[in-house]
Formats: structure tokens, C-alpha cells, sequence
């Protein structure tokens, strides 16, 4: 589990995505690459995004 | 790049709102998502006519929001992909999930990997009929 902060302060926990997962979104399916969360309201973020809007809350 | 960009009738709205006391909502929030989506925008869209990819809405924060003149206001945010996408349209939204959109704007397609990150900046500008 891991706990990440936005821009606005709000907190999320999120899950780890299994590297070649397929995820389905909004009757959709979608790959999923290396790195990626997936966030309580089932949308899904790279660890790239770290510092781009979102931020890792330290434990 | 942008191949066609519409402020929403929902965004209208929205900014007259804003400028009433009587509604004006005293820490708006601005959400950046992209999609998949081709279709030419109209000022009517809504959140059905943006074909959304599954990446987190981008939270705009203080930062990510300047005035580059008096009657502009630039958002600016990121957004990264989680897998192997295709993006062509961006919009901003009211809210993390669901929500109006403000604005949409398509833009032309791209090809992206996972990890690969798109940077928005949009501007929105006020103007009277005197103005070009």
C-alpha cells in the first residue's frame, strides 16, 4: 500500500499494478506498464508523476 | 497543436459564478485528464464527449496556475502515461472523477509508452467584443 498526497493536499491509497496487467476502465481495456498505481478511485498513476502534481507520502 | 479547443458552455457558466457572491465558490479546483478522443470539440460537451483515458486527473494546484497577462489565466500540468496510449484530446474538469468539463481541446494524436509524460499548458483569456 502506499499513501500519495496531490496538489491540493487530498490523500489517496493506492496499489501496485502488476507489469502487464490488463486494465479495464470505463468499458475499456488498457495495458499497463512498469510503475504504475492503481488509486482508490480506480484510476490508475505512474511513479513518474511523482513530483508532476503528485506526491509519495513518507511513512 | 491544438486542433480544435471549445471553453464549455459548463465552463461558462462557471466563471459567471464566480464572479456572483452569491455562488462564487472560494477554492475552485481545476483537474487536468486527457483521452483518446477525436471528435471535434463543441461549447455543449460535456463529460460524455471526452473519451477518457485511465490516468489519474492531474490535481492543478496554487502552482500550476499563473496569469500571463491581466485577462489570462494559464493552467499548466502533467500527466504520464501507465501504459502503451494513444492521446489526442485534453481537458479541464471540475472535479478528480466525474465532474464538468471546463474546457476541451484536441490536439494532434500521440503516440505514447508507459512512463512518457504530456505537459499542458492552456490559456484562457477574457475578452469584450472590442478586443481581437
Amino acid at each position: 500500500m502506499t499513501t500519495i498526497k496531490d496538489a491540493k493536499g487530498n490523500i489517496y491509497e493506492a496499489q501496485d499494478v502488476e507489469p502487464g496487467t490488463t486494465y479495464e476502465f470505463e468499458g475499456e481495456s488498457y495495458d499497463v506498464g512498469e510503475g504504475v498505481l492503481v488509486l482508490e478511485n480506480g484510476h490508475l498513476l505512474h511513479r513518474n508523476a511523482f513530483g508532476q502534481g503528485f506526491e509519495e507520502v513518507a511513512e | 497543436m491544438a486542433v480544435g479547443q471549445k471553453w464549455l458552455d459548463t465552463g461558462q457558466a462557471f466563471a459567471i459564478d464566480q464572479l456572483d457572491d452569491n455562488t462564487a465558490t472560494a477554492t475552485p479546483t481545476y483537474h487536468g485528464a486527457w483521452g483518446s478522443g477525436s471528435a471535434t470539440p463543441a461549447v455543449t460537451d460535456l463529460a460524455a464527449q471526452f473519451t477518457a483515458n485511465p490516468e489519474a486527473r492531474t490535481v492543478i494546484g496554487i502552482g500550476g496556475q499563473t496569469q500571463p497577462a491581466a485577462d489570462t489565466i494559464r493552467w499548466v500540468y502533467a500527466i504520464v502515461a501507465t501504459g502503451t496510449r494513444t492521446v489526442q484530446e485534453t481537458a479541464i474538469f471540475s472535479a478528480l472523477t466525474g465532474g464538468d468539463p471546463y474546457i476541451r481541446i484536441v490536439h494532434g494524436s500521440l503516440a505514447l509508452e508507459s512512463g512518457d509524460q504530456v505537459t499542458y499548458t492552456v490559456n484562457l483569456r477574457l475578452k469584450d467584443d472590442s478586443e481581437a
